[in-house]
């Protein structure tokens, strides 16, 4: 049997239940529409207020990076870090070889070219981060690095002035 | 000033019929299932007795499974559906906003604890429930014929708003250069996919932008045709669609079922509990 053919005809809802429920409808409609309003649109930075951003966070520890070598030409060439680091199938590589996350992760994993290439090689690396508002240079091939860092001055002693 | 007055009138019958609706309960039961479901698959396991040990952590531990099995089963449902609402909404405002567990402020969750606090509004236990197995047996016993699986439906409409709010704002969260030009969508699928080499064939520059803007298109497409009777199936197929498509490709937990779930929200209870019955006939 049906619910529509069981059912007695709709009992009228009394205007004191109808203020009620338009109460709370009003309510609840005004924090569902106005909170993410206030925290979106208005810039309200209360964390109590929900809002609906999503995904605006993901992706940020991303880098676009390309490793190449000088060459005796005196021209740079892409270099194939899977190849080098011995990682024939890209997709089995670790993440670490497949993912730069920033500036520190890129410049280790030069070094680690630099080291599998043998002594003299000279490994530029060219490096874009995501950002939330696209994408950021962090480095443009000008630095060798497979040259050591240069030391960082000494400390000035205790004491001078 | 007579149209005015016109407005005023539609606004106030348009009211008044939201506010009175009533309808089959069979919906609203599936929501509660279908919630208690989704619950369990996004905390369940996070709140097993023995993950902390203080406490406050076993009483949200014994608050969380008592609750949604009740509800689950249908018993007191009004109560046990606001006590579920309560430990939802506990869970991303107390732990997440105010406790700083940053997993429990992302939007998945904001998203459940609101629709279980509007669920909690429904009559959720005046089908496939203890609730309605207690009712028959009274009926029974005092000789009277079967009470009408119907009840005050009223807070559907809200939770229809609230998943309309969220594409609209989400859609509008989207509304940056970096996302329209493609950046943040490459951004994407290098963390999930490429790692850091860009790739380089030809045309995925514009495939990321075509990305980027058919998501600014299809949430409002989705939102908005749930509303209107014409467009509502075209935009349900499509919700599904896009939302498991999302599942697939991207790490979204348990956003994809619990917006599949609130789609209940926008169909008369009485159309789903018709369409239930022929399917099962």
């Amino acid at each position: 049997m049906s619910p529509t053919a069981q059912a007695p005809p709709p009992p009228a809802v009394s205007a004191g239940t109808l203020w009620v429920r338009g109460v709370v409808f009003t309510l609840v409609a005004a924090f569902l529409v106005g909170a993410p309003l206030l925290r979106q649109a208005a810039g309200v930075r209360s964390p109590y207020l929900p809002q609906w951003v999503m995904f605006v966070g993901y992706g940020l520890d991303v880098c676009a990076v390309r490793y190449s070598q000088l060459g005796e030409d005196g021209a740079l060439h892409e270099l194939d870090r899977f190849a080098v680091l011995g990682h024939p199938r890209w997709v089995e590589a670790p993440t670490s070889v497949k993912r730069v996350s920033d500036l520190q992760s890129g410049e280790r994993l030069g070094r680690q070219l630099c080291k599998a290439l043998g002594p003299g090689a000279d490994v530029r690396m060219s490096l874009r981060c995501a950002a939330r508002t696209g994408w950021t240079l962090r480095a443009k091939e000008e630095d060798n690095l497979c040259r050591s860092p240069a030391k960082p001055p000494p400390k000035a002693a205790r004491g001078a002035p | 000033m007579t149209t005015g007055r016109g407005v005023l009138a539609w606004v106030r019958t348009a009211a008044v019929a939201v506010l009175s609706e009533e309808g089959s309960t069979r919906p609203a039961a599936a929501l509660r299932v279908g919630l208690v479901l989704v619950l369990w698959s996004r905390f369940a396991a996070e709140l097993e007795l023995f993950m902390g040990l203080a406490p406050e952590r076993l009483a949200l531990s014994l608050s969380f499974y008592a609750s949604t099995t009740l509800f689950l089963l249908g018993a007191w449902s009004r109560l046990t559906g606001a006590w579920v609402a309560l430990t939802a909404l506990w869970l991303h405002f107390g732990l997440g906003v105010r406790g700083g567990v940053e997993p429990y402020q992302h939007h998945h969750v904001v998203a459940l604890a609101l629709g279980a606090a509007l669920i909690a509004l429904l009559p959720t236990g005046g089908s496939w429930s203890l609730d309605r197995l207690w009712a028959l047996r009274r009926a029974e016993r005092a000789g009277q014929p079967p009470p009408p699986e119907r009840g005050p439906t009223w807070a559907r409409h809200l939770l229809a708003l609230h998943v309309v709010s969220i594409y609209g704002w989400g859609t509008f969260a989207k509304l940056s250069p970096a996302y329209l030009n493609g950046d943040r969508f490459t951004h994407y699928l290098m963390r999930l996919y490429f790692g850091s080499d860009l790739p380089s064939f030809p045309g995925f520059g514009a495939l990321m932008v075509v990305l980027a803007w058919s998501a600014i298109f299809i949430e409002p497409m989705i939102g908005l045709g749930l509303l209107f009777r014409r467009t509502r199936w075209a935009a349900l197929w499509l919700g599904l669609a896009f939302h498991g498509l999302i599942y697939w490709t991207m790490p979204v937990g348990t956003f994809t079922v619990t917006m599949w779930l609130f789609f209940i929200a926008f169909f008369p209870p009485d159309e789903l509990d018709q369409l239930g019955r022929r399917l099962s006939a």
